[in-house]
């Protein structure tokens, strides 16, 4: 019986150990390919498996600084940094609106009853689903009257609204007794300020989470920028980023630099955010 | 407990705000495309000729569709459980360490979600290039076949799986830990006491327990599925001869700009199977659980 | 406490953020104003920036020599991936450009009443039909009228042989070029490198046959034209009798046997493994040269002609080049083509293409002792491919995109090991499907 459970304790071991493994080797070669030249790149099938993981120069910064200030062929001279900064704007400009539409709906949905609220979700559960490519070009005419073409505003338009965002706070909230909001409003409390001062704070959890989704999100979208903005110095980082991958070249050693530069500042902020996303997803209040 | 009628004004007044907004970005966009799906349309010239039924016809008449299709099906049947297996497992191991190494370990399995999947694509691309990746280099050292990976039409869709896997993988984790570090200790330690083992702890008591979390982790990763695009047309672009030319793929590179009335009948129709399939998935399996 | 630590952090983010968002506002449409003109050139060219910013130059020395000294131009780069889509949505909500780069097919044909290009007048038409070389004549014409003229001359396809490897094999690099088919299979088994397996370790020729179907076409169809096989009918309405004929099947099986002959395909892409030294010969166009000197100064090579096959076509890719048009809804029309007609001056083919060293298009500057162009390592190989006669252009139709991506994964098969009759055969029922609704 015991050798029988050590067995299979070995077994998904050795599986957690491979899933671990497939995680982090492709940011290990994002991080040494960053480092290689493409005349090394080309040379990897005449080498040993040491050296085509090892970077010949691991001091070589050449990639990694022509793609930064924009010194590399493909960026024509506009530093990729100015790409990050933008990338930077527009996920910060949507987090703050697209919390408050998500949260405010979510509660309502969660705690109250009333006429349409199964079909308002659905409405919502759909709004997921929909592939952004579809509807980008009639909301493209929509924000083109409205003259947000190549501005911050117009990039961020789709971003305001998070279907996700709503479908994870409402989980969230779901679980959180009744009796809170029945005691708020004995105290005399407002609905708003009930939400806001009750029930928000005990969301932290979740709201953390949603912080990292919705930066991710904002951050990696592709297709709508591309649409609404075409100056180059407006331009967010997957956009600059699509320069290194396209049908015809492919420097690998420049692609990996630059996908490095990309990833980093939500890094950064995964890794600042990290701590308070251990405490779950859903439901750090008190269960019904 | 339910709250009381006369708040419902209060809680239609919560949700107006995000609704109006819906309404005003995505709403119309939506009818436009049935609209659009009626219709042959041309975007240059403005001009859209009502055609009833026949953008669906056609595109039901075309074995290019059906290849498509079913690339997609096979795509989504395989990436959904898989997803699932791998993402509860890994997450039930993270939920069950202690100490330092399982935070560490559980922010390096979160890594992946903030990659982009078209970097995520190009990085897998260079990794399993056959001759200069990474990948063959290991297995050959090891003695093990390499495979083509991306570069032949039999193994290209296994191999998008894989890159699937890894970037979609952590949201999925993180869903689930959630769910199962909410899970009450002393269920477990009460299941202990009766001598149970912890593979009957873990269908017993976790699966069950965080049911939630598993139909949304189950109807989320269908919808991408079917919705599969970047990482795909960043590393294959639905090639080689056509192996992994997902639904979305024919239908952004090939219908888009050539025929946008039948690219609003192909959305149209797969709004309408994926919105299906998550109804069946909530209303089928959401079971209240009571303890 | 921390949540409301994060909240004044994420409140003053927002107001950072939003500060330059309302400041930045729309640069465009300021074009408008009297005195400066700022004219707008759209390329999705994002391989080559130098190439894209090269043709804003041009615009701007044109218009100073024009005398006009208040304009200027700015080149923005489309990033490839989904250009189409922000062309069509600049194009109809009036957001698009002066200039932009593209298929006169794609953005002529919907012309009529709404036209995206704008036709050439009579003074640029006739400029750039008397500048351009035999082989580009075509492109840029659609309808009998001009829209515009060929962005570079990258339209042929070059046949790239590593030097060593053939004096490696025992030929010599000037007398052994391939010039036929049959001695293009020759040379290609004659530079196939095996190891003591058996297995293939250096291909004799590498074919495209990754990525999309479009792609994969674009590279193939020369050989195709080679054995006089059409994909669709003359009129572009059938492709059943023509993509699975005598001669396509011929024309497939001969290219599936050079692949089994000389191909290891787990080399992958032709580009890289030709830079590599893994592939003694490709075919690709013009730019790749300059590419390879740029990427892998250790591999020496020659550009050949493409071979000659029973109808020797110059070896295009079935659809017009890429062109330089103007754009039906710019505010300046006439200067534009005023701007249009004086770059069909032979000096202007130089500035155009010399950044990026792509092949100029105009007659005059064709000529090996041209002094950018006779130092071009395409040179003669361009130049001996410059008179054969065009070959056939399917890209007339709409359906044109979706053609090529049906072809181009049949090939892709087809170089896989399938079965060449059974393949057509139901490649052409698939064309069919889409010609006749």
């Amino acid at each position: 019986m015991k050798e029988k459970i050590n067995f299979g304790k070995i077994i998904s071991d050795i599986l957690l150990v491979i899933f671990f493994a497939i995680v982090i080797v492709p940011f290990i070669m994002v991080i040494f390919t960053s480092f290689k030249s493409t005349i090394e790149i080309n040379d990897m099938p005449n080498r040993d498996l040491i050296h085509r993981i090892l970077p010949d120069n691991p001091l070589d910064f050449t990639n990694l600084i022509q793609v930064f200030t924009g010194t590399a062929k493909q960026l024509n001279g506009v530093p990729f940094y100015r790409f990050i900064i933008n990338s930077f704007i527009v996920t910060l400009g949507s987090l703050v609106p697209s919390f408050i539409l998500a949260a405010t709906a979510a509660y309502g949905l969660a705690k109250y009853k009333f006429p349409c609220r199964n079909i308002i979700f659905y409405l919502f559960l759909g709004l997921v689903m929909i592939p952004m490519e579809m509807i980008s070009i009639p909301l493209f005419m929509t924000v083109s009257k409205l003259h947000m073409i190549n501005t911050y505003v117009g990039m961020m338009i789709p971003s305001f609204i998070s279907a996700f965002g709503t479908f994870l706070l409402k989980e969230s909230i779901e679980p959180i007794s009744d009796s809170y909001i029945e005691a708020g409003r004995i105290d005399g409390a407002g609905e708003v300020r009930i939400f806001s001062s009750l029930i928000l704070p005990m969301l932290s959890g979740p709201i953390v989470t949603f912080v990292v989704i919705k930066c991710t999100w904002c951050w990696n979208d592709f297709f709508w920028p591309l649409l609404v903005v075409s100056t180059e110095k407006m331009k967010p980082v997957t956009l600059g980023l699509s320069r290194f991958s396209t049908d015809l070249f492919k420097e690998y050693g420049q692609l990996n630099a630059a996908v490095l530069l990309s990833m980093l500042p939500l890094l950064i902020v995964f890794i600042i955010c990290n701590r308070y996303i251990k405490t779950g997803l859903m439901g750090s209040g008190i269960k019904g | 407990m339910k709250t009381k009628n006369k708040y419902s004004l209060a809680g239609f007044l919560f949700v107006l705000p995000s609704l109006l907004y819906f309404l005003f970005v995505f709403l119309y966009p939506l009818i436009l495309s049935f609209v659009n799906s009626l219709c042959r349309v041309n975007l240059l010239l403005g001009t859209k000729d009502y055609l009833g039924f026949s953008n669906f016809r056609n595109l039901l008449s075309r074995d290019y569709f059906w290849d498509s299709l079913c690339i997609t099906l096979k795509f989504a049947v395989m990436s959904v459980p898989m997803l699932m297996v791998v993402d509860l497992f890994v997450a039930d191991k993270l939920a069950s360490m202690k100490g330092r190494c399982g935070k560490i370990l559980t922010t390096i399995s979160f890594l992946p979600f903030i990659v982009s999947m078209a970097a995520a694509g190009m990085v897998w691309d260079w990794i399993l290039d056959p001759s200069l990746g990474l990948m063959n280099a290991l297995l050959g050292a090891v003695g093990l076949p390499q495979p083509l990976w991306l570069r032949s039409p039999e193994s290209a869709l296994y191999s998008t799986l894989l890159i699937t896997l890894w970037i979609r993988a952590p949201f999925g984790i993180m869903i689930l830990m959630g769910g199962i570090q909410n899970v009450s200790q002393d269920l477990y330690e009460a299941a202990s006491l009766d001598g149970a083992t912890p593979i009957q702890k873990f269908f017993r008591i976790t699966v069950p327990l965080i049911n939630p979390q598993l139909i949304m982790v189950l109807t989320l990763e269908t919808i991408f599925a079917f919705r599969a695009f970047d990482q795909i047309y960043t590393s294959t672009g639905g090639g080689p001869a056509g192996a992994t030319r997902t639904l979305m793929i024919y239908l952004v590179k090939d219908l888009f700009n050539s025929d946008y009335g039948m690219a609003s009948a192909l959305t149209v129709m797969m709004l309408i199977v994926m919105f299906a399939i998550s109804l069946i998935e909530q209303t089928l399996l959401k079971k209240k659980v009571e303890y | 406490m921390r949540f409301s630590k994060l909240a004044v952090l994420m409140v003053f983010a927002v107001s950072v953020a939003m500060s330059p968002v309302f400041s930045a506002g729309s640069a465009e449409g300021s074009a408008a104003s009297d005195e400066p003109i700022e004219l707008v050139y759209w390329s999705h060219y994002s391989q080559s920036p130098a190439f894209v910013e090269a043709f804003a130059d041009s615009v701007e020395l044109a218009a100073k020599n024009l005398g006009y000294d208040n304009v200027t131009c700015r080149a923005e780069i489309i990033e490839y991936s989904g250009y189409e889509a922000k062309y069509i949505t600049g194009f109809t909500s009036g957001t698009g450009p002066d200039f932009f780069l593209g298929y006169p097919s794609d953005w002529a044909l919907n012309g009529g009443k709404n036209p995206v290009a704008l036709s050439f007048d009579e003074k640029a038409s006739a400029a750039w039909n008397e500048a351009l070389a035999n082989v580009y004549y075509d492109h840029g014409i659609f309808n009998g009228e001009r829209y515009g003229f060929p962005s570079e001359g990258g339209s042929l396809q070059i046949i790239y042989i590593n030097t060593d490897a053939m004096i490696e094999a025992g030929l010599d690099p000037e007398t052994d070029i391939p010039t036929t088919m049959d001695e293009f299979l020759e040379v290609a088994k004659a530079l196939t490198k095996r190891d003591e397996a058996g297995n293939i370790i250096r291909s004799g020729f590498q074919p495209r046959y990754l990525g999309g179907g479009d792609g994969v076409a674009g590279k193939y169809i020369a050989w195709f034209h080679n054995f006089g096989a059409r994909i669709l009918s003359e009129d572009l309405s059938t492709s059943q009798g023509y993509v699975n004929s005598a001669e396509a099947k011929e024309a497939f099986k001969w290219f599936q046997n050079l692949v089994k002959e000389t191909s290891n395909l787990e080399l992958g892409a032709p580009e890289s493994a030709f830079q590599s030294g893994q592939a003694a010969m490709i075919n690709r166009e013009a730019w790749f040269a300059d590419d390879t000197v740029q990427k892998a100064p250790n591999i020496n090579f020659v550009c050949a002609s493409f071979p000659a096959g029973t109808y020797d076509y110059a070896p295009g890719s079935g659809s017009s080049v890429w062109c330089n048009m103007i754009s039906a809804r710019t505010k300046y029309p006439e200067l534009c083509q005023e701007i249009m007609a004086e770059l069909a001056k032979p000096e202007y083919d130089i500035t155009l293409h010399e950044s990026a060293a792509y092949p100029p298009v105009c007659k005059a500057t064709m000529t090996l002792d041209n002094e950018y162009f006779g130092k071009q390592l395409y040179a003669e190989a361009v130049m001996n491919m410059a008179d054969k006669p065009s070959c056939p252009v399917y890209d007339l139709i709409p359906e044109w995109s979706q053609i090529a991506s049906m072809f181009g994964d049949t090939v892709a098969s087809i170089v896989g090991g399938a079965d060449v009759d059974t393949e057509l055969d139901a490649l052409a029922v698939r064309i069919d499907q889409v010609l006749n609704q």
